[in-house]
């Protein structure tokens, strides 16, 4: 008698796409939450996942984020079959700007939220801004009724950004990012480094609808825990985005040397007294910050990462006052994004390292528009996210270069992760990648050299007024509505 | 090969020693020049009274000498200015073409006739000559005659005709010139300076001519030059940056005259809707003033208010216009313009952005960087408007004159109009608000050269307006003595002067 073997179980391994999938829901997940995994992994498989997860994406937002299916349509592309084939999709960072102006200066969120439709996937034809008559006001319905938290940039020819970043985006990049940011390649990881409680140093106000304020609410719920006890921010106050565009409006009307034409909106004037106070108060709130930092926070794990100036205003305030913090020694402190254009002294790192007690601050680059934050090695080179597909465009044409070797040119990046708006960002940023092996860090990751120069700047072009202008930025307007009549 | 020479020349001598490297950061050029610090001390005249040699000189004979200037630089002939647009075609902001336009033309800004009809009607030939009596009184005689002035020029690079405007200028106001070299086109300036000195080593319009490059900022040459012993005038084109390392030194007795960048417009009346036919005209009179010489010059158009009546078939008609202004801006001789050399990325940026935004703009041509028109289907110009370039313009449908004037500033110099009647209504409005050179829509690219620059009379002001009061003889005087006590003056025609001491007869 034959008999029938009994059929095999066999698991499945997971197919490719499936993944993608993974990749795409949660890097940390999938790189088991560890740095030596996820800048360990061999280039040529991170290609494969790059391609299924970037050509997934597509298929997915294509349908669902009119901006894409426009240029999708106006390109004729159908679907993602190699990496190259995401560049002609890629946006202008401009996109995020290319309103008419008239809309903010109406305030006519109505029509802004239609402009705004178009580039996220979460519906919004429900939204009913008619009623907002701020820029704050307008965010806040946002945020409160949808999936969304729009953030914003502010600009110097008076135009603020708008970047429709779906909260769990937000969410899943922080947590993501912290992968890179609390453990170093090679290195054992200290306990808690994935999901541990730490205290959020947030040199800057507790919240307001510019990114680089609006980050610190993110880090209080993942990183803090919700704990207020945890979050240590400069101000406690929201950092208002109307005063920031009236701030723009001044700095525009300076450069036109015609101050008169600046429309101050009724809502801040409003608030004129409330604004002076708080100015008033600023000083204080800095030593109590300084204090906190010195002495609550002795011996403490703490997370601190944030553009140069700021950590650099409260570090100098902090020498002078004869303070130093002494955080423990798994704390994670860094800073990202230049000093963009505020004055700082050639020796500002070395002020930061004395006064927060460290060697030296770790170095990240990123930007608003997506969630990779790419971090410096030992070797002194940015490590782009294994979720970010990076690209040299040339800096003319926006032509690719070839990924391959060593290329110097306008940096463009796609982040396959993000589900409510589209990953696919041309910078303004001249970067050098090198896509050859891996670098004398032992990381696998493509690397960028640290010199990295805004384009506009080199032309003797743009003067951004940005996050970290944002304190002085207030303040000119604040003094400019105070002595409005 | 060795980078190239920006000779120095000072008042005839041609200097080619104590070469120091300049340029090359950024793609700019790459030149030696003798060492500012060794001959900054020979720029100055040696002293005022060193300018009596040009009153030896009639008008005529200043004339002569600039025809003669004009002759010999004819591009076909000229070593020297053929060496300089060779060297210019890197660092010139257009393309050959336009470049050898500008440079065939450097000729025919010499003529005779030309330069006496500036001379005549912008500052009046007979003040350069003499002394001209004003408003006669019966009393003192007022005269006033236009001497030159010891003047600093700061000149801009971006087109090979200033320099030589600039020489024009100072010779024919017998004036002595510094001139500090662009370090983006050093080349044409010495190119007309060296043929000075070829056929005219010691005449006093070739030794009252001095030039050379040094470092804008660089204090040693500056602080030793601009001194109101060696200069009474500085004029600084191209706004903020050169003027930024100047302003430190202006105090009484040294005069700033700074032209600033502007920007310019047009403005269109709704007869250019009407039909077919005025859409053709309109749209390659637009094209004209938008796309001749790139763009670069401040008197070319970039935003275009059209008037309309706000309707949807208007706003096609506009949309319309649009595409034919493309279609004859490409289509524009090259000679005159071409597809530019380089489209701005940050320009191109914002235009491939707000190209999607088919709501609000409509955004014609430009996909291949030779430069495009972008109608705004709303009333309002780009946000970016004010860094439009490249052949880069913006058609902005708007209801009423008072959308458009609002928008005026003391920054916008030219305003094409189309129609005349058009023009006529805004004359007396628009410069309220800071225009300052009305003009038939298709003509701002041709500035006669006597009128007025940016609302200034430029080669007046270059000039020194001096006076000479004659007085009336006094016959009889009295004196103290017979006036003990005195405390009023009696009646007299000038109470200040002696004449209130003349005994009546």
């Amino acid at each position: 008698m034959n008999s029938v073997p009994a059929p095999r179980v066999r698991e499945t391994a997971p197919s490719l796409r499936e993944e993608a999938r993974q990749l795409m829901a949660s890097p940390g997940a999938f790189f088991h939450h560890s740095v030596d995994e996820m800048h360990g992994i061999a280039r040529s498989r991170l290609d494969d996942l790059q391609l299924q997860a970037a050509a997934l994406c597509f298929e997915e937002q294509v349908e669902r984020i009119p901006m894409v299916a426009k240029l999708a349509g106006n390109q004729g592309i159908k679907r993602i079959e190699a990496v190259e084939d995401i560049v002609p999709l890629l946006f202008e960072h401009t996109m995020y700007k290319s309103y008419p102006v008239s809309f903010l200066g109406n305030r006519q969120f109505d029509k802004l939220t239609t402009w705004l439709n178009k580039m996220t996937s979460v519906d919004l034809s429900q939204v009913d801004a008619r009623g907002c008559d701020s820029i704050d006001g307008w965010l806040d319905l946002l945020a409160e009724t949808t999936e969304l938290d729009a953030v914003t940039t502010s600009g110097s020819t008076g135009t603020m950004s708008f970047i429709a970043r779906m909260k769990t985006d937000i969410e899943r990049g922080f947590r993501s990012n912290r992968i890179t940011e609390f453990q170093s390649f090679g290195r054992p990881v200290a306990p808690g480094s994935v999901d541990g409680l730490i205290h959020v140093i947030w040199p800057i106000y507790a919240d307001g609808h510019l990114m680089s304020f609006r980050a610190g609410q993110y880090l209080k719920k993942i990183f803090a825990q919700g704990r207020e006890d945890h979050f240590h921010a400069l101000y406690p106050e929201k950092g208002s985005s109307d005063l920031m565009w009236l701030a723009a409006q001044l700095r525009a009307a300076a450069a036109r040397g015609d101050a008169s034409r600046v429309d101050v909106p009724p809502n801040l004037l409003a608030r004129r007294a409330e604004l002076e106070a708080q100015q008033a108060n600023m000083g204080k709130h800095q030593m109590a910050f300084v204090e906190s930092l010195a002495e609550t926070l002795r011996d403490q794990r703490v997370y601190c990462m944030y553009p140069s100036y700021p950590l650099y205003q409260v570090a100098a305030r902090g020498l002078a006052a004869g303070r130093s913090c002494h955080f423990s020694p798994d704390s994670s402190l860094g800073t990202a994004g230049g000093s963009k254009g505020m004055p700082l002294p050639e020796d500002w790192a070395e002020q930061v390292s004395r006064f927060f007690g460290i060697e030296r601050l770790e170095r990240y680059y990123g930007m608003s528009e997506i969630t990779g934050l790419s971090k410096m090695c030992p070797a002194g080179r940015y490590h782009t996210q294994p979720w970010i597909i990076p690209f040299i465009l040339d800096p003319d044409t926006s032509a690719l270069q070839p990924r391959r070797g060593v290329q110097k040119g306008r940096g463009a990046f796609f982040d396959f992760t993000l589900r409510g708006h589209w990953g696919g960002i041309i910078t303004g940023d001249e970067l050098e990648i090198d896509f050859s092996g891996p670098c004398a860090c032992g990381q696998t990751s493509t690397h960028m050299s640290p010199v990295v120069e805004r384009f506009g700047a080199k032309r003797g072009g743009d003067d951004k007024i940005t996050c970290a202008a944002a304190p002085q930025a207030h303040t000119d307007a604040v003094e400019f509505l105070t002595t409005f009549s | 090969m060795a980078n190239p020479i920006a000779s120095l020349i000072i008042r005839g001598r041609i200097i080619e020693d104590d070469l120091v490297e300049f340029g090359g950061r950024g793609g700019a050029l790459q030149f030696r020049a003798p060492d500012p610090h060794k001959y900054a001390a020979q720029l100055p005249v040696a002293s005022p009274a060193a300018l009596a040699d040009l009153y030896d000189l009639r008008f005529d004979d200043i004339l002569d000498y600039l025809a003669e200037l004009g002759a010999r630089l004819d591009i076909d002939r000229n070593a020297y200015l053929q060496e300089a647009r060779e060297l210019t075609y890197q660092t010139a902001p257009t393309t050959r073409p336009i470049v050898d336009t500008f440079y065939r033309g450097i000729s025919s800004l010499f003529r005779r006739e030309r330069v006496r009809a500036i001379a005549e009607h912008a500052i009046g030939i007979r003040y350069l000559e003499g002394w001209v009596e004003q408003a006669p009184d019966e009393g003192v005689r007022g005269f006033v005659r236009a001497f030159g002035a010891r003047t600093l020029h700061v000149i801009a690079g971006n087109s090979p005709t200033v320099a030589a405007e600039t020489v024009i200028r100072n010779a024919m106001t017998r004036s002595d010139c510094i001139i500090k070299l662009p370090s983006n086109d050093p080349f044409t300036a010495i190119a007309i300076a060296k043929t000075m000195c070829d056929f005219a080593p010691h005449h006093p319009l070739t030794r009252h001519c001095a030039l050379g490059y040094w470092r804008g900022g660089d204090t040693e040459v500056e602080g030793l030059i601009y001194q109101p012993h060696h200069i009474e005038k500085i004029i600084a084109w191209g706004g903020h940056n050169s003027v930024k390392h100047v302003t430190r030194y202006i105090q009484p007795g040294l005069e700033l005259i700074s032209l600033d960048p502007k920007y310019s417009i047009s403005i269109v009346g709704p007869e250019a809707l009407a039909d077919e036919k005025s859409l053709r005209e309109v749209g390659l009179r637009i094209a004209i003033d938008v796309g001749v010489v790139n763009q670069v010059g401040c008197v070319n158009a970039r935003v275009v208010y059209v008037l309309t009546d706000g309707s949807d078939e208007q706003l096609r008609r506009v949309n319309t216009l649009g595409q034919y202004t493309y279609e004859e801006m490409v289509g524009l001789p090259t000679s005159v313009s071409t597809k530019p050399k380089r489209y701005d990325p940050q320009l191109r940026s914002h235009v491939e952005s707000i190209r999607l935004q088919d709501d609000y703009f409509n955004v014609i041509g430009g996909q291949g960087g030779e430069g495009c028109v972008i109608v705004s289907q709303l009333p309002e110009p780009v946000d970016f408007s004010t860094s439009l370039a490249d052949r880069t313009a913006n058609i902005v449908p708007v209801s009423s004159l008072e959308d458009i004037v609002r928008r005026i500033d003391a920054h916008t110099q030219t305003v094409g109009v189309y129609p005349e009647e058009l023009k006529e209504r805004l004359l007396n409005v628009a410069p309220l608000y800071g225009a300052q050179r009305l003009v038939s829509l298709g003509h701002a690219l041709n500035h006669p050269p006597w009128l007025p620059h940016d609302s200034l009379e430029l080669d007046r002001r270059l000039c020194k307006w001096i006076v000479n009061e004659v007085a009336p003889p006094v016959t009889e005087l009295s004196f103290a003595a017979s006036r003990p006590g005195a405390t009023v003056i009696p009646g007299t025609k000038y109470p200040f002067t002696i004449e209130a001491y003349a005994v009546d007869a």
